[in-house]
């Protein structure tokens, strides 16, 4: 973290906020990027830290898609070892810069691959001549000696063996990594849709954008019913735009036409996974067979995610955990943690992986592919079937310049993808300036109390130690909640970044207070421009309550159904909101 | 191991001390029954805001309802008077809204200013307001209707937020007004506050200090409302000494959790209870083990004695309270059915390790198989936790699991009574503390009655269920 980033201050001031549906939003940029995910968000930084002045544009929040919904887990390649070695040395590569620029995000659990009596030896052997691939060094470790550290595991274990997984906090990085670089002057606008680009005869030379205003989930909602709101739309200009959209990126891709989305061969698939209550674990424990539903445990701070399952994806839209997923997960966890039917589920929740297609299974595109394109590491991984590699398509091989996409990987490897993209871009810029993501440390949010971007900072300071807990289940105090809604955040937002409503009530208790600190804080302005407004409010925390049962009724049994009840009565009994049309809304995904 | 455990005889066991058991207890005992109460806890009243809302329109003809008469008479004896009956009250929720309630007790029954109430119209025989004296377009922009009264300290009480909505609701101007305890309301939590409210010396020093920065406001407002917390037993003396003060009509506002009218009426019913001589309560008891022989319930046991009675309450309450489970796996037949459930996904606590076989090898390796003892419907589209519960017949007897299963018509067991939440609620039923009430009192007349203490199972009071 030596000096910090050293970057050209504009004159314009960088700042993180929402684009209301009635403004219209006019900018300009070296670069543009789509997409506030780990990859477009990492983009971000890796050019603010070249110098270069950029803008980022999220049509929900941040990391709201498939960053918002990953494992938690810093992989050390293992996991891919016994499939593609070379994923898995990319995956060892990253996992050793992350921890070295991102290390108060990575909390070092260290991680087990077990194989249990039932599982093929066969595998094993294959698996470890990946690892020695990949240059992978996983140590054996006694069975007797694992279950005195890690009780709840299954004492069939055959072989287990030790590897630098960790766990991520995810949502902490991508925000700290936004609020450096729009203290270093960048703009990053939410509820921003790209409706199309702004062409010349030289190519692309920025994007049109309209302002969502509003609710994530409404926004993420109206986006996949593919409705747009009737406004004059704002222009973001700039020399190259890039397509950061993640498992949407051939949508994105085919604003500049068919032949463009023909070169994004990407495909979404779901993953699901359930989050429980307790710390089942204390190390990331993955079963050593061929990927499967539920063969990995990560311990995140009071919590373990099990998951994932793998399902294509063809629906519009963010993607919900369905019963039978759940079930699924639950029967393959089992064999790992025999008594996992003692910790009680919290939630379940789905996101979505964009997977690269072979050239067969994308229909033979007859525009430019990303073979071609130097620097595009990992690009030839979609010859080998749907694999975890990314791809960098530079458009203006394929008749588009200064449109390039950058998609498919993995939250491991986001750093090496925008290090790649940040390459290309900088060459299109005409600009020498090296990639430094490798070397300078992400600083964590609020603990750097130096010049403040425009706007209040969020996160906790030293003056907000007092204060009532608003949230108490996560520790989380109002004027640190005051805070991020002064930032113009809403409450999506505030539960990535502050952790509020993800403990063990699920924000049952908090919800009032929740509505009470919205207040103050003049929603949907903010305590300097208050223009508190009860529908709004209600809305908003409507909708966090909304998003929340999403998840939690696929896991209601137990003492969560017993919680839910209590909602249930909280809600119709004690504050006589109709039984509404909410919960029934909610259920309906159940049955599907 | 199997060392026997002590007896204890009454004439009605009723399980569970939430509201249902509660009233059915008091139910019972005004019957002339010997009643025990085995009860893990106090049920779910430190959820309960106190109102009690939830009567289907058109239940009752007004003035008819010997459940909430019943009610309405023994929080009287018991120290908590209780308003309502007729007509309904129209009382603010915790979020501002306006309901209606059955009942409320008495430090809420607060008659909401209307613009009908400002020309003067004491309806049911209540004063009319005291509206300042000047016109009503002058002065309405003015005083304010009603000052919600918030304190800093206590978060889940948004005085600004209520008040705004509360003056959307009816109209008129709600202001609201924060004062801040300092460092003696702690960290603002509920309970505390209503500890704090107890203590006689502190309580003066507030009355100073409320009287000075709400007295203005409130001397012009037709109602001042407080949140719930102004003490666990002092609460009515302090009410008092605030309207003097204020010189204007001072009440408390319901809350959500913890609420400490539901705490304030586990403890009154409770006194009232012991002090009838008739009861005894069996609090921190979790029933174990059941007997069921011949249609009948035998005993239940708690691990430290054996109760037998003539006649049993099962008050043990819904999802929420406990009272019924939710197993992994038979949740998504549940759900993923096209909207009724099937028997058993549920089980009601009493049948956890009940059946016709005694429970005898308790502490065993194998545990009593999870047979099933009653049947469950849902009330509402099936959707929702509350709306789950035990199908009883017309007298409130859980009906069995199977059709076919009972020995005598449709009941499971001669002797058993459900009431409460266990029962579940939903469209066109009582929902919350009114099917606790009417339901806790048709059970312990029933119950008194099997057990040959009172006037006759075929009280007046028994209704068609389903």
């Amino acid at each position: 973290m030596t000096g910090g980033p050293r970057v050209r201050r504009r004159s314009r001031p960088g700042g993180v906020r929402w684009l209301e549906a009635s403004e219209v939003l006019l900018d300009c940029a070296d670069v543009v990027v789509i997409g506030g995910g780990a990859t477009g968000v990492g983009l971000l930084w890796d050019l603010v830290l070249r110098g270069l002045d950029v803008v980022l544009v999220e049509q929900a929040g941040l990391g709201s898609g498939t960053s918002g919904a990953f494992h938690g887990l810093l992989h050390s390649g293992a996991r891919y070892a016994g499939t593609d070695p070379r994923t898995a040395a990319e995956c060892l590569a990253e996992n050793r810069i992350l921890r070295r620029v991102a290390r108060s995000f990575v909390k070092d659990t260290g991680g087990v691959f077990v194989r249990l009596e039932e599982d093929d030896p066969e595998w094993e052997r294959r698996w470890r001549d990946g690892c020695q691939q990949a240059g992978l060094r996983p140590r054996r470790v006694v069975a007797a000696e694992l279950l005195t550290r890690q009780p709840s595991l299954s004492s069939r274990i055959a072989a287990a063996y030790r590897v630098p997984d960790a766990a991520v906090d995810g949502f902490g990085l991508l925000w700290s990594m936004v609020w450096a670089a729009a203290e270093a002057g960048a703009r990053v606008y939410f509820r921003t849709r790209v409706t199309g680009l702004l062409t010349d005869e030289a190519g692309v030379r920025g994007v049109r954008v309209v302002g969502l205003g509003g609710r994530e989930e409404d926004a993420a909602r109206e986006a996949a019913e593919g409705r747009v709101p009737r406004v004059e739309p704002g222009e973001i200009t700039a020399s190259v735009v890039v397509n950061a959209t993640g498992p949407w990126a051939r949508d994105t891709a085919a604003l500049g036409g068919a032949a463009q989305a023909a070169a994004v061969p990407v495909r979404r698939d779901k993953g699901t996974m359930v989050v429980f209550n307790s710390r089942l674990v204390t190390t990331v424990v993955n079963r050593l067979r061929p990927p499967g539903d539920g063969d990995i445990f990560v311990p995140h701070g009071p919590v373990t995610i099990l998951g994932t399952t793998s399902a294509v994806d063809d629906g519009p839209g963010r993607p919900s955990p369905t019963p039978g997923e759940v079930e699924r997960i639950l029967d393959q966890g089992r064999a790992l943690v025999p008594n996992l039917d003692d910790a009680a589920p919290l939630r379940a929740y789905a996101g979505v992986r964009p997977l690269l297609v072979t050239a067969a299974e994308g229909g033979g595109s007859p525009g430019s592919t990303g073979g071609g394109v130097p620097g595009a590491r990992g690009a030839d991984a979609a010859g080998r079937g749907a694999g975890r590699g990314f791809l960098l398509v530079d458009h203006g091989e394929g008749g588009l310049p200064g449109l390039v996409t950058i998609a498919g990987g993995k939250f491991t490897t986001f750093r090496a993808m925008a290090a790649a993209a940040g390459d290309l871009v900088t060459r299109l810029l005409g600009k020498r300036a090296a990639c430094r993501t490798a070397e300078v440390g992400i600083p964590r949010l609020g603990r750097h109390p130096r010049s403040r971007p425009a706007g209040p900072r969020p996160g906790p300071g030293p003056s907000d130690l007092g204060g009532p807990l608003v949230c108490e289940c996560e520790l989380v105090n109002l004027s640190s909640l005051l805070s991020l809604f002064d930032a113009g955040l809403g409450l999506a937002d505030a539960r990535r970044l502050a952790r509020v409503g993800m403990g063990a009530c699920q924000a049952v208790f908090c919800a009032s207070r929740l509505t009470a600190a919205l207040w103050m804080a003049g929603w949907p302005g903010t305590r300097s421009r208050p223009r508190a407004d009860e529908g709004a409010i209600r809305a908003e925390v409507a909708a966090f309550g909304e998003a929340r049962g999403g998840g939690t009724r696929v896991v209601e049994w137990g003492s969560q159904a017993r919680l839910s009840a209590v909602a249930q009565a909280l809600d119709q009994l004690t504050l006589g909101r109709p039984a509404g049309a909410d919960a029934d809304r909610g259920r309906k995904v159940v049955r599907e | 191991m199997t060392a026997t455990p002590r007896e204890r005889d009454y004439d009605v066991v009723v399980v569970g001390a939430g509201l249902a058991g509660l009233v059915a207890a008091a139910r019972a005992a005004s019957e002339g029954a010997r009643v025990g109460v085995v009860a893990l806890a106090s049920g779910n009243l430190g959820l309960w805001s106190g109102l009690v809302g939830g009567r289907p329109a058109g239940r009752r003809p007004a003035g008819t309802d010997r459940a909430l008469e019943f009610f309405l008479d023994y929080a009287l004896k018991a120290g908590l008077p209780y308003v309502g009956g007729s007509p309904d009250l129209r009382l603010f929720s915790p979020a501002g809204h306006v309901v209606q309630a059955v009942a409320a007790p008495a430090t809420m029954a607060a008659t909401l200013p209307a613009r009908a109430a400002r020309r003067r119209t004491g309806g049911d025989g209540r004063p009319p307001f005291e509206t300042s004296g000047a016109g009503a377009s002058g002065a309405a922009a003015t005083a304010p209707a009603a000052v919600v009264v918030g304190f800093t300290e206590l978060g889940d009480y948004p005085a600004p937020f209520i008040a705004e909505t509360a003056g959307q609701e009816i109209g008129l101007r709600v202001i609201p007004r924060s004062l801040s305890l300092g460092p003696a309301a702690g960290r603002g939590q509920a309970p505390h506050l209503a500890r704090l409210f107890d203590d006689p010396a502190w309580f003066a020093s507030f009355l100073e200090s409320a009287s000075r920065f709400v007295g203005a406001e409130a001397r012009s407002a037709a109602v001042v409302l407080f949140p719930p917390v102004l003490g666990f037993e002092r609460f009515a003396e302090n009410l008092k000494a605030l309207r003097d003060a204020l010189g204007a009509p001072v009440y408390e506002l319901p809350a959500v959790p913890p609420s400490v009218p539901g705490q304030r009426f586990w403890r009154f019913w409770r006194h009232r209870l012991e002090a009838d001589g008739r009861v005894q309560l069996h609090v921190g008891r979790r029933v174990t083990a059941t007997r069921v022989a011949g249609g009948r319930c035998l005993w239940v046991e708690d691990g430290v004695a054996r109760y037998r009675a003539a006649a049993y309450v099962l008050a043990t309450g819904g999802v929420a309270g406990g009272g019924l489970e939710v197993d992994p796996g038979t949740f998504f037949r549940l759900s993923g059915g096209p909207g009724e459930g099937q028997p058993g996904a549920l089980s009601g606590s009493l049948s956890a390790e009940s059946g016709d076989e005694a429970p005898e090898s308790r502490g065993g390796p194998a545990p009593a198989p999870r047979e099933p003892l009653f049947g469950l419907a849902t009330h509402g589209k099936g959707t929702d936790w509350l709306t789950w519960g035990v199908r009883v017949d017309g007298e409130g007897r859980p009906r069995p699991a199977r059709p076919g299963d009972g020995r005598a018509g449709s009941r499971a067991l001669a002797n058993v009574f459900a009431a409460g939440w266990v029962l579940g609620c939903g469209r066109g039923r009582p929902t919350g503390a009114y099917l606790s009430i009417e339901s806790g009192h048709l059970a312990g007349t029933l119950a008194a009655g099997l057990a040959g203490s009172g006037p006759g199972a075929a009280g007046g009071g028994a209704r068609p269920d389903e």
